[in-house]
Formats: C-alpha cells, structure tokens, sequence
C-alpha cells in the first residue's frame, strides 16, 4: 500500500453550442418573456475523448458538459452521449445576475442531488448523481451572453485515497474486454436506459469462458451472488488523466457510501476511443478508499462552480454579434 | 462582398437539381450521392453524424435527418497562420493554389505544442474588442463566497496544463459541418470554433486556422443553409475541379476503384490543406 495517495478528480468543463443559445434567445422572445423563474435544462456528456487521440498523435482532450439546440427539451442526444440535467437561472439585468443568491440556487441543486441518493431513485436514474446549475444573463440586443456553471459534487469529511490503478487491458484478456465493450454496448441500445442515465453507472465482472457480465446499478445486491471474482463499478469517464477520475465519479462515491456502507471499491473509468473498431486501452482500474465515517441525512456540503476564462470562479462571456446578428445576416439572406 | 453572396445564393436557388451522376466526369455529386457518401463517411469514421438542422430550413430535396454533416469537439492545437512549412517536398501542387499536404507535417506541428502558449498572448492584443469584454467580466466577478472557505481542499485538478504530461492540452476546438451546395453540386464545408476556454471564436480569429493561401481569397463568412448563423466557409467553386483531378490521380495510380460514396473522404483529405490544423477524422485506408 506504498502507492496510497489523496484521490483528485478532473473538474467537469463546459462548453456551450451556439445553437443553444440562438434556441434560448427565441424560446425567450416567444414563450418565456420576462419571467425568470428557473427551468429544466439538459445537457450532455461522453466518455470519448474522441477524436482527439486517434487523429492527433495521442493528444488527448477531456470530453465536456455540452448544450445545443435540443437543451430545451431534452432532444438531440448525440450518440455514445448521456444526458445530464440541469437547472438555468437566466436574469433579465445584468443587475440582476450580479445579485443572484448563488449560494441558495447552488444548494438547491445541491440538495436534489443529495434526495435522489438518500430516497434510492438515483440507483434506479443515476443520471440525477449528475445535476448542474447554469445562471446566465442573455443581452438580446447585442447577442451577448454572460453564464455560469455549477457541477455540485457532496463532499464527505475526509478524502477519498486510491491504492492501485491499473490499466484495465492487464486485468481483462482481450476476449474479454471485447465481451465488456458489446455487453456495455446492449446497456447503450436501449434508449430508455440512455434518458435515465443507467450506463453512466454500471456494474462489471469477470464471468466464465471469456465473459465479462455487465449490470445495472439497480441489481447491486443480486449481481454477484457467487464471489469468485470481485465486482467492480464502472462509470463514463470524461476525463483523460492518467492516474485521475473525472468529476462525475464523486456523487457515486457518496451514494455508495450512504446506500451500502461501502469502504473499498475498484471503480473502472470507462474512456473509449471512437473509431471502426472500440478502443479501450485508456480504461483505468482504480482501488479506491472512501473515508469510513457514518453519513448522517443532512446534506453535505458540496463544490463545484466552474472557473472562468483566467482561472477564477467567475462568469464566462459568449459574444455572438458576429455570427448572431441580424443585420450581419441580412447581407447573405436571399 | 454581399452582391458575390447574393449571387451564389441565386445560383443556389436557381441551379436544376443535378439529376444523373457526374462524378467521374465532373467531380460534382447528386443529392442522393451525397447522402450516400455521407452515410459511407458516418460509419467509417463515427465522430461524424447527420444533422437535422432547424426546420424552417429544410431542404426537400434531402431526407429529413440527413440534411448536413457535423463533428463536433475537433482540436485545433496550432494556428496554421504560424505554421512553416518543414520541408518543400513534403507537399505537392495539385491544381494551382490547392496543395496536397502529408500527414507526416501534422505530426510535427503537434510535436511543438510549447509554442502554443505565445500563440495564445499574440492572439489576445490583436483582438479588437477582447479588453472591453473582459472589463466587462472584471465586474462580475467574485472571487470570494461561491466556493465557502478552503476550497483547495476538495481534491480539484483544474487545469490539465499544470499536468503537462501525456500529451493533455487545452486547445481550440471546432465543430465542423459539410452541407451539400446545390449551385456548385458539391460539399461545401463551415466552421464554428471555440477557443481554448471553450468561448466562441470570432470570425477573424477563425480566419488564422484557415492557411494563408486560402483565408483571403476562398473563404467568406456567410449563413448556414441549415442553421441561423453566419458561419466561416469554404468557397466551393473549386472543389468539383480538384475532386476531379484526385480521383482521376488516385484511378491512374493506385490501381483502385473510387466510387462516388467516397467523394467525401476525398473531400476532407483535400480540405486539410486549407484547414492544415483542424485535425478532423478522415483517416481510414482508401487502399482496402
């Protein structure tokens, strides 16, 4: 246990479609008007670091919370993509941006996130582990827009520790990680697990003859009866670190910790490269201590506002005038 | 500028549907190869998908969930304004401005990721109206408050630069589409980029990824057929010539068979001479 160390987690990073935007401004204009009451939004995350790595020698970049124009209604998911939820607070004034009570709107939030483990139903959808907070101002007049995100992770007392981390290709064969990659894919087929987010959260182990069983969050007391061999939770990992998790991993370690006490897990971050063929060789096994004191029900506290552009927490600017604006189009509109 | 967009928006309108396929005598595509060659290039390289496009913007004659092609989340590492060419024969001329680039200089470009940084500074003061916007931002923010007190205590790795290890970078980023431009009978490729901190970019500083060749002269930023932005793109009033001439190359000497539903992987590989840094997925074997 020489290699122990304080487990840190790759911050979530967002990054905003104009096309959610050119939806909001008209969703605005038509429907919403001056009412600023918050509303359900949804976003989407991969575990593919994409491209990145096949087209570009190995450079490799984190997959991020996306929006675009289906974030309204929860359309548009693309492919080898979980939806996320999120809660947006868009103020009429800049005035009133600055004034939010981000405290409160955060913990709001927060506390969802916290319900759906304390009453189980994030065993059953565990994309509510994933709830986000985007507070934004919209300067409809010059296609100028101010936003903020929030990832809120529950923080336990004391640190997590990971022992091991171990390349997944040394722990599975290649029958077996290919057994892996099409059982995870029957999860993905079924679009209603997709909505609720269940292969963002997965259950594994090795079986007889090459297999390698794959289950569902839901099926935890039940999915490994004879324990010959251990079980591990897998999760779509965002992030490209090497020795790290991404930030999507912390709300599950809570929930274990609470549903079923658990002290010691080997979490798999499930990273694929998108290509003719699955790519798993960025997949990590990680031995993962959670501190062992009990949890009451009162909630945690919680982190996770995003970092702006020069690395403090703060709004980000998104300046669409020259891609927006109406009199920009008017010279190419027939 | 605006009387050269409306005309091509009138020959878009008025050009007849392109009935029969032309492709080996003409480089050019029929809709149905062009859904084709899309389908040919979704399942070869899966980080492109179809796109519907807002409704009002329908064209009839595409199916519904075919109207365009996107990738999204595409690195761009190095400004191709920056770029020198290593080694003059590592390219070669294929019709006057259109230059065949190799693989091999991408690599080398992506070995010098150091000077990313001073490209970034450079890019910063020739920005117009950057100062203002972060002034704007200055007054917003709250360093204090959102994160209750020691925050560094929360296990949070912020910015995979301070790693600099395995190649793990924050880059600029574009979302690339590929329309079909019924005028010229051809692809027709736009962009949308982001930069590092996953903020728009502006139309100027999408023209520094575009090789200086190319950004005065071919593109222009015009509306996307398929969406309500004004996007960069690629003027297509070349692109049959030069498919033409790389499929009737690749005929004469790689003794293979191009079918029209490639037409798009030949597109993209003549399209990265323009793009030199966008390193899109294009990358499957012809040669099979």
């Amino acid at each position: 246990m020489d290699n122990k160390k304080v487990l840190q987690f790759q911050s979530l990073s967002s990054l905003v479609d104009p096309t959610f935007w050119y939806s909001l401004t008209k969703e605005k204009i038509d429907n919403i008007k001056l009412n600023d009451l918050p509303i359900d939004i949804y976003g989407y995350y991969s575990y593919n670091s994409l491209q990145s790595s096949k087209a570009n020698n190995n450079v490799k970049i984190p997959s991020f919370l996306q929006l675009n124009s289906g974030s309204l209604n929860n359309e548009n998911i693309p492919t080898f993509s979980f939806p996320m939820k999120g809660l947006l607070k868009n103020t009429n004034t800049i005035e009133e941006f600055q004034k939010l009570d981000k405290k409160s709107l955060f913990e709001t939030v927060s506390k969802n996130i916290w319900d759906s483990i304390l009453n189980g139903k994030a065993i059953e959808s565990p994309s509510l582990l994933n709830q986000f907070l985007l507070i934004s101002f919209s300067d409809l007049k010059k296609y100028k827009y101010y936003y903020w995100f929030a990832f809120p992770a529950l923080v336990l007392k004391n640190s997590y520790y990971v022992n091991e981390i171990t390349p997944l290709s040394q722990y599975l064969n290649e029958n077996e990680l290919s057994s892996l990659h099409s059982n995870y894919q029957k999860l993905l087929e079924i679009p209603d697990n997709i909505k609720k987010g269940i292969p963002g959260y997965f259950l594994l182990k090795k079986d007889d003859g090459n297999n390698v069983k794959v289950g569902t969050l839901s099926e935890w007391e039940t999915f490994n009866e004879d324990k010959n061999n251990k079980t591990i939770v897998g999760f779509a990992d965002p992030c490209v670190l090497p020795n790290n998790p991404g930030w999507l991993l912390r709300n599950l370690l809570v929930l274990l910790k609470k549903k079923w006490n658990v002290n010691e897990v080997t979490i798999l971050c499930y990273r694929e490269i998108a290509g003719e063929n699955a790519d798993l060789s960025q997949c990590k096994l990680m031995d993962i201590e959670i501190p062992g004191e009990e949890l009451s029900d009162e909630l945690p506290q919680s982190v996770g506002w995003e970092k702006n552009v020069k690395g403090q927490y703060g709004p980000r600017l998104a300046n669409l005038g020259p891609t927006m604006d109406p009199n920009k189009l008017i010279e190419s509109a027939v | 500028m605006a009387l050269y967009t409306i005309y091509n928006n009138l020959k878009d309108k008025f050009t007849p549907l392109l009935k029969e396929s032309r492709f080996y005598e003409a480089g050019v595509l029929t809709p149905e190869e062009f859904v084709q060659a899309g389908d040919f290039l979704v399942s070869k390289c899966p980080t492109w998908s179809w796109c519907e496009g807002v409704k009002e913007k329908k064209r009839s004659y595409l199916p519904d969930n075919k109207q365009y092609l996107i990738t999204k989340n595409v690195p761009c590492i190095k400004r191709a304004k920056d770029m020198e060419y290593v080694d003059e024969e590592m390219e070669r001329i294929v019709e006057d401005e259109w230059i065949e680039t190799y693989y091999q200089m991408k690599k080398q470009n992506i070995d010098q990721v150091e000077e990313i940084d001073s490209d970034m500074k450079k890019l910063s003061v020739s920005q117009n109206n950057k100062e203002q916007e972060i002034e704007d931002l200055e007054d917003l923010e709250e360093l204090e408050d959102v994160m209750g007190d020691g925050n560094s205590n929360f296990e949070i790795i912020d910015d995979p630069n301070e790693l600099n290890e395995d190649n793990i970078l924050k880059t600029r980023t574009y979302n690339i589409s590929i329309t079909y431009d019924k005028g010229y009978q051809t692809p027709r490729i736009w962009l949308f980029g982001f930069d590092e901190n996953n903020i728009p970019l502006t139309p100027e500083q999408i023209f520094e990824d575009i090789s200086e060749d190319h950004a005065k002269k071919t593109v222009t930023i015009e509306t996307h057929p398929h969406e309500n932005f004004s996007l960069a793109t690629i003027h297509p009033c070349r692109h049959a010539n030069v498919t033409k001439k790389l499929v009737d190359n690749m005929q004469a000497t790689g003794n293979m068979e191009i079918r029209p539903d490639m037409a798009l992987l030949i597109f993209l590989k003549f399209m990265s001479s323009v793009l030199p840094t966008i390193n899109y997925d294009f990358t499957i074997s012809l040669e099979k």
